[in-house]
């Protein structure tokens, strides 16, 4: 065989280079990057036997935009619309994390209001990212009818979180020591209203979906993952979740006012993709509990500290800071020479982790299954790319 | 109890020192001599933490690789976030992989590569990840004049936990011994995990 260096790029050279001499004329194909299944522009080669995949390797990098970088030219504020265009469906945990770095750094009180906003909007936006997630992933599996339910639920949230952050998609709601605005009584109805709805819609959802047939075939005992794997890659958030591992970063390392509500970690010991796919069902579940307690527990107050800089200048030092996102641990390291720009900032995105142990899971499974468990990891391409 | 110094005991610990976990969000780092980083990652590995992020960072005296690893569990007594870093120059950048420990670092590693050019010697797939392979710079160094010393940095951590050896006795100040240029000495933060295990 001396044609294959004739077509392909460098990652498809790589890829034949690394080929077994044995399996010399096994099919290599190119999934993605515009397939639909990928969602967005993630580009996987696999080496086919067969209807199977001997070798697997993800391409990433296409909607790469150095967010590092921009991290270091701008000043602490301007660099905050940056932050909910990283992960698009979970912006708000996103937001959170750097401004809960900044605020670590600068030892920035936040008042108990602005605490429970923030755990009301970023448990909303979870549910959004999860209904979002439901869909398409059905959607993957050949089902149509279910994108139109998550939609229509997730519209009314989406509405609520635009009635106060002002936008639908890309948020910057969180600031320096609080919140952009406060949150109304048309907000707080509309949220109740709609944690009645979800609590009515996820035992629908179960009939319909969760138990269906068809369903379970495509799922239960497809992508098997070790937790001894997950951890090796250091996989977080639903996908490690449903390897059977509670951890949980608003659990293991509390922050805001999470120690005070009471929610379960659900965790589901399978670890194929239907113990990840009931991870995230029970998740929702917990995030209206979340919310709810959150309104109930609202206190009165400011939701801005009075004394929050107006520039911020942290000092000399370095903060690691993690919230638990819709995919997993979010993680932002900051390093301040004292200045108004970070001289280092970086980003720790859950899905890159959990992308990165694709390449073993998928050894030896189907090419049908394959898209199954690239939709069980959940992934936001932006998010990975950053 | 485990704490974090009995974990790395034994290696050549350059330096650490102690910083606060509500501070800076890690109970444990250290500064490594590089040939003992695969063996600190794999007391970790059989310790049960996982790898968080492997990235690095531009000084005036090098490149600083760090790593950061925390773990699932953590009993009450038990140190979380551990944070390893080693230094290496700006003309040959190299540092041994861990990907063969922690699989996870592969593409850590490779993004680390791809934004600093520090090379992960053994590491199996080594190539361009995030970038496109035919773009030959690297957009995380700094141009020299804004390179920073590592030692200022260092300068504001807490009072600096001297490790066994007049080599590595080391004051925290601006004025620390800059000539050590190969050798990555120094610090960061630490403590014994115990005010993080009044929150958990």
């Amino acid at each position: 065989m001396t044609t294959e260096t004739l077509c392909g790029d460098f990652y498809t050279h790589c890829f034949q280079a690394e080929q077994d001499k044995e399996h010399e004329g096994r099919l290599i194909i190119n999934m993605g990057p515009q397939h639909p299944s990928t969602h967005g522009v993630l580009r996987v080669i696999v080496e086919m036997e067969g209807e199977y995949i001997s070798r697997a390797e993800p391409v990433i990098g296409y909607l790469h935009r150095m967010h590092e970088k921009m991290g270091e030219i701008k000043t602490y504020h301007q660099y905050m619309p940056n932050m909910g265009r990283v992960d698009y469906l979970h912006a708000l945990a996103w937001n959170w994390a750097y401004i809960g770095a900044v605020e670590k750094l600068c030892q920035i009180e936040v008042p108990r209001r602005a605490e429970f906003i923030r755990v009301i909007t970023c448990e909303m936006n979870r549910i959004c990212s999860h209904l979002v997630w439901w869909g398409a992933y059905l959607l993957d599996l050949g089902a149509f009818t279910p994108i139109m339910y998550s939609f229509d639920d997730r519209e009314q949230a989406v509405d609520l979180l635009q009635m106060i952050t002002g936008s639908r998609l890309t948020y910057c709601y969180y600031r320096f020591g609080g919140v952009r605005t406060d949150i109304n009584d048309a907000f707080i109805a509309g949220t109740r209203d709609f944690c009645k709805l979800m609590k009515s819609r996820l035992p629908m959802y179960k009939d319909l979906v969760t138990d269906n047939y068809i369903l379970r075939k495509r799922c239960e005992e497809i992508g098997v993952l070790p937790l001894e794997m997950a951890r090796r890659y250091g996989a977080t958030g639903p996908v490690l979740r449903g390897s059977g591992q509670k951890y949980d970063v608003r659990r293991a390392e509390p922050y805001s006012v999470y120690p005070e509500l009471d929610f379960e970690i659900p965790a589901f010991p399978e670890g194929d993709a239907m113990a990840r796919y009931r991870v995230r069902v029970a998740e929702m579940e917990q995030s209206v509990r979340i919310i709810e307690q959150s309104l109930n527990m609202l206190p009165q107050g400011d939701f801005m500290a009075p004394k929050s800089p107006k520039r911020i200048k942290p000092p000399k030092g370095d903060v690691y800071f993690a919230v638990e996102g819709a995919r997993g641990k979010i993680g932002v390291y900051i390093i301040s020479d004292g200045s108004s720009t970070p001289y280092r900032l970086k980003l720790r995105s859950p899905s890159y982790s959990n992308l990165s142990l694709f390449a073993e899971l998928a050894k030896g499974t189907l090419l049908a299954d394959a898209v199954s468990i690239l939709g069980s990891l959940d992934l936001v391409i932006p998010e990975i790319d950053r | 109890m485990k704490t974090s110094e009995n974990l790395l005991e034994g290696l050549d610990i350059c330096a650490q020192t102690r910083c606060r976990y509500e501070q800076c969000g890690c109970v444990t780092a250290v500064f490594l001599d590089q040939v003992q980083l695969r063996a600190a990652a794999s007391r970790l590995f059989e310790a049960g933490y996982h790898i968080e992020d492997v990235t690095g960072v531009d000084f005036a005296e090098g490149i600083e690789v760090i790593y950061h690893f925390d773990h699932f569990d953590h009993p009450v007594d038990y140190p979380a976030r551990v944070t390893l870093r080693v230094l290496t120059d700006h003309e040959s950048p190299e540092v041994p992989t861990i990907s063969d420990i922690f699989s996870g670092a592969g593409w850590h590693e490779r993004e680390c590569f791809d934004f600093f050019g520090v090379t992960f010697s053994d590491h199996p797939q080594f190539r361009p990840l995030l970038l496109p392979a035919e773009f030959d710079q690297h957009p995380l160094l700094k141009p020299e004049k804004n390179r920073e010393s590592l030692y200022v940095f260092l300068g504001a951590c807490e009072p600096v936990k001297p490790v066994k050896g007049e080599r590595y006795h080391f004051e925290a100040s601006v004025e620390a011994p800059v000539e050590a240029q190969k050798t990555p000495e120094a610090l960061a933060s630490s403590d014994t995990g115990q005010s993080r295990s009044e929150k958990a």
